[in-house]
């Protein structure tokens, strides 16, 4: 039997600009234009700098053994050369750590981005799909049932989606059209992207602002 | 027409253990897959022994952030869209047969 799948990516990377002064970066509350969850643990996301120009001396030793890097190259840093308190992640300055730090220059493209783990991208089969609720006026829930157990009693597989309240008149059905569509998709089965970091599938321009997955 | 899905992983400690070195899946009995780290891909499957609570797993490693396109690999070898075959080699480690590109390792447990 030929069987979609439904692809659901949370969205979740910022980028900076280094200016200057202390190398912290503010990561943007979950909701918004970057990212789905909140950040709480450094090692929950990898942290790139691609430097604007050559640098001899800029980088720990873990990166560069003389320091040295060319205009453009991008490193990712260590654990141990960042830090998190609250939303803030900090890069070490080489004075702080010679090993793992990274001295920025003005200029300097600093990515943030979440690395996966289990509830952040997944694909659900479309024949286990069961429901599609409004919970709120601004929150509807997919429901599917769970990929890892085959019990009635068992949790769902469940995808939350938080949007604009139009007191259930629009958004909500249009969002369970879209479903339908993804479900529908390709006659010979296939991966349908459903909400891909909000910017490819069959529900994006549908008004949805944060997506939360939650595997049983 | 049944379809199934084939891994290998003949560095496992044994195949009554944990760790299983072959297995071979229904396609059937494919209940999803999710991004369980930076460079791996989950996929689930029903118990081999039919138990409803537990599930077992093949986990493909692959290179970091390819996980839509391993998905999109495995959900056509489901459906068998390239070569219409009911048996799908998907990570044969034994024969070095990776069907999918980036893939480069499989480690299969079993629930039961």
């Amino acid at each position: 039997m030929k069987t979609n799948f439904l692809h659901f990516k949370e969205q979740g990377s910022q980028t900076f600009t280094y200016v200057s002064g202390g190398q912290t970066f503010t990561l943007a509350d979950a909701g918004g234009a970057n990212f789905d969850e909140d950040i709480a643990a450094d090692i929950r996301v990898k942290v790139n700098v691609t430097f604007i120009g050559p640098e001899t001396s800029n980088c720990g030793s873990t990166y560069s053994g003389d320091g040295a890097v060319v205009a453009g190259e991008t490193i990712t840093i260590t654990d141990a050369g960042k830090s998190i308190s609250g939303a803030v992640i900090t890069i070490l300055a080489i004075s702080a750590d010679s090993t793992n730090g990274v001295n920025l220059s003005a200029g300097d493209i600093i990515t943030i981005t979440t690395i996966p783990i289990k509830g952040t991208q997944c694909a659900l089969r479309a024949d286990r799909f069961l429901s599609v609720l409004a919970t709120a006026d601004d929150t509807t829930v997919i429901t599917f049932k769970a990929m890892n157990t085959h019990s009635a009693a068992g949790a769902d597989d469940i995808v939350t989606l938080t949007h604009a309240d139009d007191n259930g008149a629009l958004i909500a059905k249009n969002l369970s059209t879209a479903i339908d569509e993804a479900i529908n998709a390709n006659a010979n089965g296939g991966l349908i992207d459903v909400i891909d970091s909000h910017n490819k599938g069959t529900m994006v321009g549908l008004g949805v602002t944060r997506m939360i997955i939650t595997l049983a | 027409m049944e379809k199934y899905l084939y891994f290998t992983n003949p560095n496992a400690t044994a195949i009554d253990g944990d760790e299983g070195e072959l297995a071979m899946y229904s396609t059937a009995s494919f209940s999803g897959m999710f991004a369980s780290a930076a460079t791996t891909t989950t996929l689930q499957f029903r118990a081999r022994d039919g138990a409803a609570t537990n599930d077992d797993t093949v986990i493909l490693t692959h290179a970091d952030g390819d996980h839509r396109a391993v998905m999109a690999a495995v959900a056509s070898m489901v459906n068998a869209e390239k070569n219409n075959n009911s048996f799908q080699v998907v990570s044969d480690k034994e024969n070095s047969i990776f069907n999918i590109n980036g893939v480069t390792a499989c480690a299969i447990t079993s629930a039961d």
